[in-house]
């Protein structure tokens, strides 16, 4: 079976190209060893399969970032290669070209977006193209599907180039000549859409217009998440699938061991879904009955600012603020994300380039942003007491997530890469290209996340088993009394929290706090990692090492912060 | 350089690495480049290269020497 590699600069619309080439039955695994995840399926033309691969976007092929390597790599073993172009950015996406000509395999050149060229009155002479490179170049349109027969029929004629290496400096002189001899522009006037797309990444209009979509966003994710959870997940688990466990429940009456792994505790005599920590009641639940809706929510919207075009310029405009805790503007995303569940926040970090940045935005976003739950539970302790108190804390986890952040920016050494940022031009999303992508990012999240997030149920609930916490809790009791000013009872709830913040909530509204100590209590639990699905991503992402490391500031930034407060309010 | 105006790359005065890699992207000396905006709390700057818009971080952007058009 022949291999056949794509390359391409990153924002050519390969990823588009590659799911029009194999339908969705695309198998995205990590390249051997790193963090780069490379796509591969299988296409058959007349009986004849082809392997297809589809290499990571790169500018170039000799750098020495991890990315660029593989493409190198993986067109070194490749029999054909394709380089997918932007049309419209024919100039740059050449110095590439150029770079895969040297590697001498058979090649062919799909110049993508060849219908935004047109529109923009750009005029590319094909022939002149092929003959001047001693290739095959053939024009399509990814999204519509345009041309991309006629590509898979040319995959036959791909031709190794024949040409002569030069140097760098000499290279943008031959593309200069290539272009000089193929590519003609007419005149465009700007339009008044033209000046909008320009208002967004002024200073002042880009920063209202990035406020405006942020809240939007924000508010969108909220409105699709909790309407999946409150009129399809909640009504199906309660009317299908709870008689179902009843039913299971009264057969496993033999083994009260299997029954609480499997089932849980009963709470108040009935089997509660958040609560009774079984594999199959909690477990299920929270993953996809809390968890999922709002994975499904947030990827469709990322999936829209990625496919329009807006997400890069957001990151742009945010990077000077995201720069001052030793990060770059694409934090925002998991930063957005970790607001309704900090597991996929955590594994979106995947998209910030090295180690030290995910390890920072991870840190922060376990630590300073509560997940809906979270909220949730802010809301449900603090709320009868008025909207001060609430927006109380989170103001406090504001602050801290800034000094924590600027802390971590001078703590942790490590390399970050400085920003050079290509800003796509505004694009139309199609349904055929979102809805690919949201399906195997979801499925991606059911295949890495539930496996691990069952196993820390159970560890959880066998922990519950043995007395630990109870324990844990009598021992600090006294020091939770003489510097937090909490009674001590809150140690139990705190240290339950650790894990649990659902039996939190409920644990602390009977005990008579003062706003002050309900204030305290839920800033500490807010800032305790969200939940056992948190630590086993943490765990899975970055390592033991690292989740040690995560863990140990967690807890003093959070005590440090209740002694703060305790002295401050 | 301020938002909006023009001019022509003469020298990028930075270690190889970043060279190359601003070179594979099309900033090279003999371009003209336009400052399309410079954004707020020490962001990037944004730069206009042939019809493409791009950001650079501000350290990098100052590496970056222009003559200006007039």
């Amino acid at each position: 079976m022949k291999k056949v590699v794509l390359a391409g600069n990153p924002n050519v619309g390969k990823s588009v190209f590659f799911t029009r080439l194999s339908g969705i039955y695309a198998v995205s695994s990590n390249y051997p060893g790193t963090t780069v995840e490379i796509s591969r399926s299988q296409i058959s033309r007349d009986g004849v399969k082809f392997e297809l691969i589809d290499a990571p976007g790169t500018y170039a092929l000799e750098a020495d970032a991890e990315a660029e390597k593989i493409a190198g790599k993986l067109i070194d073993e490749a029999d054909i290669v394709v380089n997918v172009i932007d049309a419209g950015n024919l100039e740059r996406n050449l110095y590439l070209t150029f770079e895969l000509l040297e590697k001498k395999k058979p090649m062919v050149i799909a110049l993508n977006m060849w219908d935004e060229v047109q529109r923009r009155g750009v005029r590319i002479d094909i022939q002149a193209l092929s003959h001047i490179l001693g290739i095959p170049v053939i024009p399509v349109v990814a999204t519509t599907g345009e041309g991309m027969k006629k590509l898979i029929q040319t995959l036959d004629h791909a031709r190794v180039p024949i040409i002569v290496p030069s140097s760098h400096q000499e290279r943008w002189h031959e593309i200069g000549q290539v272009i000089q001899a193929v590519q003609s522009f007419s005149y465009h006037k700007p339009t008044w859409v033209d000046r909008l797309k320009e208002a967004t990444l002024l200073p002042v209009s880009g920063f209202l217009i990035g406020l405006g979509v942020l809240y939007g966003v924000f508010w969108v994710v909220r409105f699709i998440g909790e309407g999946l959870i409150n009129y399809i997940l909640d009504p199906l688990f309660y009317r299908f699938y709870y008689p179902l466990l009843l039913g299971l429940d009264r057969h496993l009456s033999f083994s009260p061991f299997l029954r609480t792994i499997l089932i849980g505790h009963l709470v108040d005599g009935k089997i509660d879904f958040e609560q009774s920590l079984g594999l199959l009641s909690t477990g299920i639940y929270v993953e996809l009955g809390v968890v999922l809706p709002y994975i499904i929510s947030f990827y469709f919207i990322l999936g829209l600012l990625e496919d329009t075009g807006y997400l890069p310029r957001l990151a742009v405009l945010l990077d000077g603020f995201f720069h001052r805790i030793g990060l770059h503007g694409y934090a925002i995303v998991p930063t957005l994300l970790g607001l309704g569940c900090n597991v996929p926040g955590i594994m979106s970090t995947r998209i910030l380039e090295s180690k030290t940045e995910r390890f920072i935005i991870s840190v922060l976003i376990s630590i300073a942003v509560p997940c809906a739950s979270q909220q949730a539970l802010i809301f449900g302790v603090l709320g009868k007491h008025g909207t001060m108190p609430v927006m109380l804390v989170y103001f406090i986890l504001l602050l801290v997530w800034i000094i924590l952040g600027v802390i971590l920016k001078y703590a942790v050494k490590g390399y970050r890469p400085a920003l050079v940022l290509e800003i796509p031009p505004y694009r139309f999303p199609y349904w055929k290209t979102l809805l690919p992508k949201l399906w195997l990012r979801v499925k991606g999240f059911l295949k890495e996340a539930l496996p691990i997030v069952s196993l820390g149920i159970l560890a959880v609930n066998l922990l519950f088993m043995t007395n630990l916490f109870p324990y844990i809790a009598q021992a600090i009791g006294p020091f939770f009394q003489k510097y937090l000013g909490l009674p001590s009872e809150v140690s139990l709830v705190l240290v339950l929290g650790f894990l649990r913040k659902d039996i939190a909530m409920g644990l602390l509204a009977p005990l008579q706090l003062t706003v002050k100590q309900l204030v305290i209590s839920s800033v500490i639990l807010a800032m305790f990692f969200p939940c056992v699905a948190t630590f086993m991503v943490i765990l899975k992402e970055l390592g033991v090492k690292k989740l040690i490391q995560g863990t140990i500031i967690m807890l003093f930034a959070s005590i440090l912060t209740g002694l703060i407060l305790n002295l401050v309010l | 350089m301020l938002p909006g105006q023009i001019g022509t790359i003469t020298e990028i005065d930075h270690g190889h690495g970043l060279v190359r890699k601003l070179c594979s992207m099309g900033i090279v000396p003999g371009k003209k480049i336009m400052k399309v905006s410079q954004i707020l709390v020490g962001g990037p700057i944004v730069i206009r290269i042939d019809d493409h818009d791009l950001a650079l971080g501000r350290g990098i952007a100052s590496r970056i020497k222009v003559r200006m058009e007039i």
